[in-house]
Formats: C-alpha cells, sequence, structure tokens
C-alpha cells in the first residue's frame, strides 16, 4: 500500500506545481517545481515505502515529513511565483500539489495503521501544517488570498451555514424524538413512518427544495403575516423546511430502529420486576437506544452540512454561496473557499458525533 | 461504515411502485401535459421546453446509468481485491476513503471536480462515480466478508479455485447485498445529477435551477416533479431485481 | 403460600387457562409442567399480574393481589425468565441492585446485599460486581438473574423456564446449585418447565397442566406411582422412574449393613441411574457406596428399582 501511495507523489512532483495567472479570472501558465525541489520530492515519496521494507513501525516519521513538504512547498512556490507580479496575480495549487498530498496522505494513514496502538502518529503533520497556516506561510496561496478578500463575509456564511444546520437539527430532533417514541410502540405506525422515511429520503434534496417552494410561497401569498415573518417562497424558511424534513428521516428512523431493538427479555424482566412504564423507559429504553440513536443524529448532521450547501441555490446562504458564485463566474478560488470549508466541516461533525457514539456506546455497555 | 441492507422480505405484494412512477413519469413526459398542469397555479409562465423535458429527462438517466456502469466495474473489483485475505490495511484505507466520500457533501464533491475537468457533464460524472461508489463499495465488502466461512470452506474441500469460489460461492451469496447497494447510489445519483445542472450537466436539474434565478416557480416544480418520479421509478425497479435475487440466493 | 382459585384467562373466543384450582406451598417449589401451549406461563405470569385474569382470583399470603398496584406486587415477587433478560447497559451489581432501588433501599445496604447474593449464586464478588452482561457466559449471567431476582428477599420467586437456554452441562450445574440455594433460603418457588426431568428433579411439587386445565398435583412420586390419567402416565413416559433416579444421588438410598464380598464400588454423588447402570455392567446387584475412603453402606438393585422411595 505504501507504494501504491509512493506513484501519485512521484508524478505530483513531476508535474504542474503552481498555475500563475495574471487575475483570478484569465488563463494563465502552470510552473514546475526547480529541479532540485522535484528531487528532494521524489526521495520523500520513496522514503515511505522504503522504511516500511526495513521498520514498520518508522514509517509515519517520512511520511509526515512528505506531507509537510507538500504544504510547505505550496506556500514557497506560490510567493515565489508571485514575486514581481501585479497586484491581482493570483498563483493557485496546481494538479501536483493535489496528487503529492493525496500520496502523502494514503502514506500517513497507513503508519497510522502500522501502529493501532499509537493511531494518533497518523496526525502529526497536523500542528505543524497549522502553524505553516497561521504563521502565513501559505498566505499567497489563491484560495487564501481568495479569503482574505472575502474575510469577514466568509465568517459571516460559516456562521449562517453553521445556523442553518444546527437549526435544522434542532427542530428535526425536537418533532423525530417524540414521534419516534410514539411510532416505536405501534408496531404498524413504525412500518409506516419508516415507509414514509424511506419513500422522501428517495427524492433528491433539490427538488424536495424545489418542490416546497410552491406551497409556502402560496402560503406566503395567502397569509400576509407570515410574509411579514420572513416566510417567502425562497430564502430560509423553505430551505430550513425542507432541511428539517430531511434530516427528520434519520432521526426518526434510527429511533424507531434502536427503541425496537430493545430485547424483548430485557423489557419483560424490567416489568416483571416492578417497574412502571416510565421507570422501563428512562432506565432501560433510553439508555440502551441511546448510541444507535445518536447514530442517526449523526447521519442526519452530516447529511445537513450538505444539504445546506445547495440552499444556497434557493437564497439561504452558507457556504454554498460561495460555490455558486464560483461555477457562475468560473473561479475555482471561490468555489474551493466554499466547498473545502464545507467538506471539512462535514468530516468534523462526523468525527466529533461518532467519538460521541463510541463514547456513550463504552459507556452504555454495548461495546462490552 | 454504514451500509445499505437489502430490503426486508415482506409478504408478497403487488409491486404497485414499479407501474405507478414510470406511468406518471411518462405521462409528465408528453409534450403539454406539464404546462396544462402547472400553469393553472399560476406561478409562472411554462411554455416549450428547449431542450425538451424528455431530451433533459434521458440525459439526467443517461449520466446516472453512464456512472452507475463505472461504479460497478470499479467497485466490483475493489471490494473483491480488498476482501482477500492478507488484504487488511488496503480493506481499512478502502473504508476509509469510502466513509470519507460519504461524509463530505455532494455538493463540494462535485464543485471540487469543477477547476479539475472544467464546465459540463464531465465533473458531474466526477462525482456521481465518487459518490456512487460509497454504497457499492461498502455493500459488497459487508455482503463478500459476510459469506459463512463454513461455506467457503466447505467449497474449498470441494477442490474449488479461489476463482471458482469467488465465482460460485461468493459472488452469489453476497449478491442481495450487493444489489441493495447499487439500489442506493442509483436513487442517491439521481438525486446528485440534479445538483450537477449547477455545472452545466444539463439534466432535470436545469428547469431547476433556471426556474429559481429567473424566479419561475413554476419551472423549478417541472424539474423537481420529474427528477422525484426519475428516482421513485429507479428506486421501485432496482427494488423488485433485489428482491428476486433476495428469493434466488 | 400462593393460592389460586377458579382462575380463568380468555383471549376473545380461546381459552388459556380455565377453572384452575392449586395451593402452592410455603417454602417448596412447584414446578408447573406440561406441553407447550398448555397454560402455565399464562398462569406464571397471572401471579405478578403481567397479564390480567379474567376470571377467579390469586391470593398470595391471604390477600387478594388485586389490592396492590401491579407494580409494588412486582416488586415483592423476585422473577426469573429463560431469556435472562440483564440490563446490558448497567454492571453485575447495578443489575442485581434494581429492585432494591426501585424500593428506595438504602444504597451501602444494598451493596453489601449484593456481593452476599453473589457469593450465595457462586460468583466471587470482587471478580463479578463490576463486569457488564456481554462479559458473562450463559450460565454466569443466569446466576446474576437468580440473584437480582432474590435481591429483595421476596418470599416468593416466579421462574419462567430459567435454565432452557443453557448448554446441559451449564444447566445441571446451575440446577444443582439452585436447589441448594432453594434448600437454604427457604423460598416459596413457582417453576414452570416442559423439561420433565428438570421438574421431577427440582419440584417437590408437581402441577401438570393440559389445554388449561390442571391434570395432576402432587409429589414426583405421585406422579410416576400413581399417574391420575393415561395422560399423566403417557406425558411422563415409560422411563419415568429412571429419570427420577437420574436427579438424585445414589446416596439417597444407602443402607448400613455388611456388603456382599466382591462388589463395585461407587462414590455417594454418583446419580442412582448411573449406579444402576454399573450394576448391569458388573453383574451385580449390590454396589458398596463410598464417600471419599468411607464406607456408607450398600445399595441393592431393588432399592432403587423400588417403588417411592422418596
Amino acid at each position: 500500500m505504501l507504494w501504491l501511495a509512493a506513484l501519485p507523489m512521484l508524478a505530483g512532483a513531476w508535474l504542474p506545481w503552481v498555475l500563475l495567472r495574471p487575475n483570478r479570472l484569465a488563463p494563465g501558465e502552470y510552473l514546475r517545481l526547480p529541479p532540485a525541489w522535484v528531487a528532494l520530492a521524489a526521495v520523500l515519496a520513496l522514503l515511505p515505502a522504503l522504511t516500511g521494507q526495513v521498520r514498520r513501525g518508522l514509517v509515519w516519521l517520512p511520511a509526515t515529513l512528505a506531507l509537510l513538504l507538500g504544504v510547505w512547498l505550496l506556500g514557497g512556490r506560490t510567493a515565489a511565483a508571485l514575486v514581481g507580479q501585479a497586484d491581482f496575480a493570483r498563483a493557485s495549487a496546481a494538479s501536483g500539489v493535489w496528487l503529492y498530498l493525496l500520496g502523502a496522505g494514503v502514506a500517513t494513514y497507513a503508519a497510522g495503521l502500522a501502529l493501532p496502538e499509537r493511531r494518533w502518529v497518523a496526525w502529526l503533520w497536523l500542528p505543524p501544517a497549522l502553524a505553516l497556516l497561521l504563521g502565513g506561510h501559505l498566505a499567497d496561496w489563491s484560495v487564501l488570498v481568495e479569503g482574505r478578500n472575502e474575510g469577514p463575509r466568509w465568517v459571516q456564511e460559516l456562521g449562517q451555514h453553521l445556523r442553518l444546520v444546527g437549526s435544522a437539527l434542532g427542530l428535526s430532533v425536537l418533532i423525530g424524538v417524540p414521534l419516534a417514541v410514539w411510532a416505536a410502540g405501534r408496531a404498524r405506525v413504525a412500518d409506516a413512518v419508516l415507509g414514509v422515511a424511506n419513500a422522501v429520503q428517495t427524492l433528491p434534496s433539490l427538488a424536495l427544495l424545489g418542490l416546497l417552494i410552491a406551497p409556502l410561497s402560496a402560503l406566503a401569498n395567502a397569509v400576509p403575516a407570515l410574509r411579514e415573518a420572513g416566510i417567502s417562497g425562497i430564502g430560509v424558511a423553505p430551505a430550513l423546511t425542507a432541511m428539517t424534513l430531511y434530516a427528520l428521516l434519520p432521526v426518526l428512523r434510527n429511533g424507531v430502529v434502536a427503541l425496537r431493538g430493545v430485547p424483548t427479555g430485557v423489557i419483560d424482566a424490567a416489568r416483571g420486576m416492578g417497574m412502571t412504564a416510565s421507570q422501563r423507559f428512562w432506565r432501560v429504553q433510553v439508555p440502551l437506544a441511546l448510541p444507535v440513536w445518536l447514530g442517526g443524529v449523526r447521519q442526519a448532521a452530516v447529511l445537513l452540512v450538505g444539504v445546506a450547501a445547495v440552499a444556497a441555490l434557493i437564497g439561504a446562504g452558507g457556504l454554498g454561496t460561495y460555490i455558486f458564485k464560483g461555477l457562475q463566474s468560473a473561479a475555482s478560488d471561490l468555489i474551493l473557499l466554499g466547498a473545502v470549508p464545507a467538506a471539512l466541516l462535514a468530516i468534523l461533525v462526523d468525527g466529533a458525533l461518532r467519538a460521541l457514539e463510541g463514547w456513550l456506546g463504552r459507556r452504555l455497555g454495548r461495546a462490552a | 461504515m454504514t451500509a445499505t441492507l437489502p430490503a426486508r422480505k415482506r409478504r408478497a405484494r403487488l409491486p404497485w411502485g414499479a407501474l405507478l412512477w414510470p406511468a406518471l413519469l411518462l405521462l409528465c413526459l408528453l409534450p403539454g401535459v406539464l404546462p396544462a398542469l402547472i400553469n393553472p397555479l399560476n406561478l409562472g409562465e411554462v411554455g416549450a421546453f428547449d431542450p425538451p423535458l424528455w431530451r433533459l429527462t434521458l440525459t439526467h438517466l443517461g449520466l446516472v446509468a453512464l456512472s452507475g456502469v463505472v461504479v460497478l466495474a470499479l467497485g466490483l473489483p475493489l471490494a473483491v481485491a480488498v476482501t482477500r485475505p492478507g488484504w487488511d490495511a488496503p480493506r481499512q484505507l478502502a473504508e476509509t476513503l469510502v466513509g470519507l466520500g460519504q461524509t463530505v457533501p455532494t455538493f463540494a464533491i462535485l464543485a471540487l471536480a469543477v477547476p479539475a475537468l472544467g464546465f459540463g457533464w464531465a465533473p458531474t460524472l466526477l462525482g456521481l462515480i465518487v459518490y456512487g461508489l460509497v454504497p457499492v463499495v461498502s455493500n459488497a465488502v459487508l455482503g463478500l466478508s459476510g459469506v459463512d466461512r463454513g461455506v467457503l470452506d466447505a467449497a474449498r474441500g470441494m477442490g474449488m479455485t479461489a476463482w471458482q469460489r469467488l465465482w460460485r460461492v461468493e459472488l452469489p451469496l453476497a449478491r442481495p447485498v450487493i444489489l441493495a447497494g447499487l439500489r442506493t447510489s442509483v436513487v442517491y445519483n439521481v438525486g446528485t445529477a440534479t445538483v450537477g445542472a449547477a455545472l452545466g450537466a444539463g439534466g432535470l436539474g436545469e428547469p431547476i435551477i433556471n426556474g429559481l434565478s429567473q424566479q419561475n416557480t413554476a419551472l423549478v416544480l417541472c424539474g423537481a416533479l420529474l427528477s422525484a418520479l426519475l428516482a421513485l421509478t429507479l428506486d421501485a425497479w432496482l427494488g423488485l431485481i433485489e428482491r428476486r435475487a433476495g428469493q434466488m440466493s | 403460600m400462593i393460592q389460586v382459585e377458579h382462575l380463568e384467562k380468555r383471549y376473545g373466543d380461546s381459552v388459556a387457562v380455565q377453572d384452575l384450582n392449586l395451593t402452592f406451598p410455603e417454602g417448596q417449589l412447584t414446578a408447573l409442567l406440561g406441553p407447550s401451549g398448555c397454560g402455565k406461563t399464562t398462569t406464571l405470569r397471572m401471579i405478578n399480574r403481567l397479564i390480567e385474569p379474567t376470571g377467579g382470583r390469586i391470593l398470595l399470603g391471604g390477600q387478594d393481589t388485586r389490592i396492590l398496584k401491579p407494580e409494588a406486587l412486582r416488586r415483592s415477587i423476585g422473577y426469573v425468565i429463560q431469556q435472562i433478560g440483564l440490563f446490558p447497559h448497567l454492571s453485575v451489581a447495578q443489575n442485581v441492585a434494581t429492585v432494591p432501588d426501585l424500593l428506595g433501599r438504602d444504597r451501602r445496604a444494598t451493596a453489601q446485599r449484593v456481593d452476599e447474593l453473589l457469593d450465595l449464586v457462586g460468583l466471587d464478588p470482587a471478580v463479578y460486581r463490576g463486569k457488564r452482561p456481554a462479559e458473562l457466559s450463559g450460565g454466569q449471567a443466569q446466576r446474576v438473574g437468580v440473584a437480582r431476582a432474590l435481591a429483595a428477599d421476596p418470599p416468593v420467586l416466579l421462574m419462567d423456564e430459567p435454565f432452557g437456554a443453557l448448554d446441559p452441562l451449564a444447566r445441571d450445574r446451575l440446577q444443582d446449585a439452585f436447589r441448594d440455594i432453594q434448600r437454604r433460603l427457604g423460598k416459596t418457588v413457582v417453576m414452570v418447565t416442559h423439561d420433565i426431568d428438570e421438574a421431577l428433579r427440582l419440584g417437590d411439587r408437581v402441577a401438570l397442566m393440559r389445554a388449561g386445565r390442571l391434570e395432576q398435583f402432587g409429589t414426583p412420586d405421585d406422579l410416576i406411582h400413581r399417574p391420575a390419567s393415561e395422560f399423566v402416565r403417557d406425558f411422563l413416559g415409560e422411563d419415568a422412574t429412571l429419570r427420577q433416579l437420574a436427579g438424585r444421588p445414589v446416596s439417597a438410598f444407602v443402607r448400613a449393613g455388611l456388603p456382599s464380598p466382591g462388589a463395585p464400588r461407587v462414590q455417594a454423588d454418583l446419580n442412582a441411574r448411573s449406579a444402576l447402570s454399573v450394576m448391569l455392567r458388573e453383574g451385580h446387584d449390590t454396589l458398596e457406596v463410598l464417600r471419599g475412603e468411607e464406607l456408607l453402606g450398600h445399595v441393592a438393585w431393588q432399592d432403587l428399582r423400588g417403588e417411592g422411595h422418596a
């Protein structure tokens, strides 16, 4: 697998590293790394695999170094490319950077697998990479230039994105949890709920957003009070409605499945020992269902980060705004400014909730 | 890594969905039917479409079908490879990457492909393939590694070669789970392909996006309705195939 | 003492239990035996009102069970089931402490009680107190199940096929352990089983049911040697005597006296059925019974095959 990782890295070292353009939209020229750097990058590309032949436990060192070299060179080469250029000139990362970082990432991941007790070595690159980013070493990279220009507005859109995801998730939990509890006790209702949930999930998210515009704008036209409250066919209201509906499904489905999955013997024992219905619910059913249920909330949250990006189309704001702006003006830096944070956000949310799930699972004895 | 399991076996029921959804879809595609349905709602003007709706539907279907074929061609060998003994590390990598593909927003994957491939159907196809791989690979890995050890041992004991075991035992036994993954993949991709219209891929997302930018809700409704019907149709059909495969094995 | 009077349970047109009259004697173990669907589990579950009867009444210590709230009633009755039903999210100690906690008993006293109970069921408290149910074998889990049922020191214990899900070895061991516990504590136990051996081996009394009615109620000896009906005889089967022997140590049949010379020697804890096989194999009609090196006495063929030797 380490040799597999070496391939894209070698290709990356040789391929163009920086795309230099006179302004953010114009076509530009591709710049390769200077030969000395190509040689160093190539050596670091092969080193993890070679180390792996000798001592698997040490692979993390060259792999981390390779990853950091990739990041460092991105900053260094973009800065070098911009020397003597006009203010509007932009230096972006070209295919070489991406391939090199991909390969190095796989190598560090493999290094983590080789040390099952010390998985964290696969993340050793993160602090220095963050230091490079925050220390301004990457400041000339076009995406960060764009980010600086957008500055406060970008922070605002990120906040809007988080607000959308947070409110939709909160609403769906608020609606979904009692609904799941109610449905779980009734076999037919539970079947129907699961059926509807699956059917709605079949629908394309964009279609769902679109389908909600008509009834909501009709509602807003019919009831002026609602319109004054800011509800209309376009904007936050339909986005929030669609997102809540979408997120409701995993919350509901996992809730019903989790509650129904509590072994009947356990429930019977609890009844036979004299627990009242509410004691059974709080002391037995909830703790046993919680880890699985939280899995549904996590799926919902991850889904929402994605749907919120699409919701920018109907004017709800969020990081999707940059993606659409970028697509409309063919400015890839803008696209990256929206897409990369959205992707990272999803991964972060997923990781955090997964950790919570694992912790709860251990505490509640499922993973014993 | 979550995987979709095959549809629970229910009592034999008329596959009404497999007939109703395609019938409605075809009805809506007849010239003049959709405008006649939507114009009375006073949401905007829907006239003749250029390109016509059936062309958009075919483009959409083509994108989804093409990505489905590529996904199978890539995903199945990958899943078979990583479930061979001694491939634990690559399997963990594959599972991590697949999990990552599931986590990263669809739209972000599509958009990230644009700088590399330019506008048009190409980035959309790439996004569909990446996103479509997720359920196929995870289900195939689940299905293949779920084959009973005893059955495999018996097959070995009868003198089957590794290939024969794969073709005659493992793949047939894993088929229902793999098909369930393909179904999820295809249905999600109908949705993903609508978003692809923002990248200029055409398809049924086009009226939605045009309608949104022109503030023409009727147009949005057309695209939304058709793409929803297309998703439901494919879901019902693939569900039928999946159920049949489940009964055979 | 539990008295069941004219007990009846109907589900629509079908009758699960019909005009059942029965007294479960105090401090004894009564096995509710019968083929599946005979109403034995329904009867058991009516005692702690998991199922409400449609007719008749049940008296617990002379008091109608309906005057208590069902939850309060159940907290005063131990309950053990085949699926064991330990709470997987709680430790062994927390599981055992469930009913005392529900009753609001003092935590410290309960903790001590938990240790005593684990000791009683043969689990070292220091080792098992903090374990999770998932870490236990089936036999260990059901030992915890029994400890949990005894936690609040209820006078009555209801058991629904308690050893039915265990493998034969664990079942035998747990049956032995439970019989000892029962001798020491003298609880009134009602145990549902479809396993004839289990009923004959553990039951002081056996109530054989069929299609919602009581077929015969008596000691195991009564049922074997004085079956009340053809059904009882058929249900227990030809080898009922042998079955009964299998559940008793040969020492229960020992007579003091001089052995016949050259008689085979067996240990006192050998079960009587195996002792019989030894006689057949060795061609002797007498055995010397020893405990360790000490001679207890001898046992003869007639002693084992003889009637009504309780």
